[in-house]
């Protein structure tokens, strides 16, 4: 029975150990920031809430559970106007889905490769050079997999970089325009003041250049590239709350030779090493708890 | 329902969804399929 000084409830408040408020998801769906949760991230740059998050069930392993309080920042707005955040909720299966609490997917950053340094080494006046992403210039490696395609199924160009010679070297560069990561022009030149020109054709996975008189291509070939992130999917570095999806790999708490303890879902085998098998899978579950 | 969340023709995710006009309009970067059958694994190839 609730205890009242006044209008004032006495008991069963204050002491800062509960929260007040839940909300459960069982399928992905963006969630509708309550106003005070906004307001506290507005005021103060982030807000705490406890979490507890259960990635899908795999085959043999169970998704891991995952409790913990958690800061949520303007980073995990899913929309620009800063109103909702995407929950992920992982399926069960065969391998299980990672359950996550995510900031808005696919954000992209440029980067910069070397696709040919040859400063010094010389690319010569005419030649051409092309790149791939399977075959010998191997851009998957380097992007770890994780880098935009763009339709035509070769990398995302944002800028092609070479540098000539012309006495000494001076960074040229190449000012075609592009289109969805596919150059829109074929040609470009540079004329010096003697009158020698210098000329590339470019396209998304190559470039020949050509030089006359004292220009030479000759100081290297850059490639600036889209990278796009899946924070979700991204275990090394989350900016999200994921919890694993069974068999995912070493890489999962939830891994059945884990000795740390958390495991959920069907599918567990908590001391076993033998795959629990027979089980229905589950699928994975979020719940928020806030004040 | 399940969906598979393809990436660079590769099988990223698999979540539960309420249909799949809304996981389409989440996932908008992302080919997004049906898959209640678990066809797919997370990591395999995608081809369309």
């Amino acid at each position: 029975m609730a205890i009242y000084l006044g209008a004032t409830q006495l008991d069963g408040v204050g002491g800062g150990s509960s929260f007040p408020n839940t909300v459960s998801f069982t399928s992905s769906q963006l969630w509708s920031v309550p106003q005070s949760l906004r307001d506290a991230i507005s005021a103060n740059g982030s807000v705490k809430v406890a979490t507890l998050i259960v990635g899908g069930g795999g085959a043999s392993n169970g998704g891991e559970v995952i409790y913990e309080i958690r800061t949520l920042t303007s980073s995990h707005y899913y929309d620009s106007n800063n109103n909702t955040i995407l929950i992920a909720i992982g399926a069960g299966g065969s391998v299980g889905g990672e359950t996550a609490i995510a900031p808005q997917l696919g954000s992209t950053s440029d980067v910069l490769i070397t696709v040919r340094s040859p400063r010094g080494g010389g690319l010569g006046a005419n030649g051409s050079y092309s790149w791939d992403i399977d075959g010998t210039n191997n851009l998957v490696d380097t992007f770890n997999d994780v880098y935009t395609k763009s339709s035509n199924g070769n990398p995302y160009i944002t800028e092609i970089r070479g540098s000539v010679y012309y006495g000494s070297y001076s960074s040229y560069y190449f000012t075609h325009s592009y289109s969805n990561g596919i150059p829109t022009a074929s040609t470009n030149s540079s004329t010096n003041a003697t009158g020698d020109s210098m000329s590339a054709v470019i396209s998304t996975d190559s470039v020949s250049y050509s030089g006359g008189g004292s220009w030479a291509y000759d100081g290297g070939l850059y490639v600036t590239v889209r990278k796009s992130s899946l924070d979700f999917n991204n275990e090394a570095s989350p900016t999200g709350l994921i919890a694993s999806g069974g068999n995912s790999g070493t890489n999962s708490i939830s891994n059945r030779a884990s000795t740390q303890g958390y495991y959920g879902g069907y599918g567990a085998s908590i001391t076993s090493t033998v795959d629990n098998t027979g089980q229905h899978q589950k699928s994975g579950f979020v719940k928020i708890f806030y004040f | 329902m399940t969906v598979a969340l393809i990436f660079n023709g590769k099988v990223v995710n698999r979540l539960v969804v309420e249909d799949l006009e809304t996981a389409q309009h989440l996932f908008s970067n992302l080919t997004v399929i049906e898959d209640n059958d678990n066809n797919y694994n997370v990591g395999d190839n995608y081809t369309e």
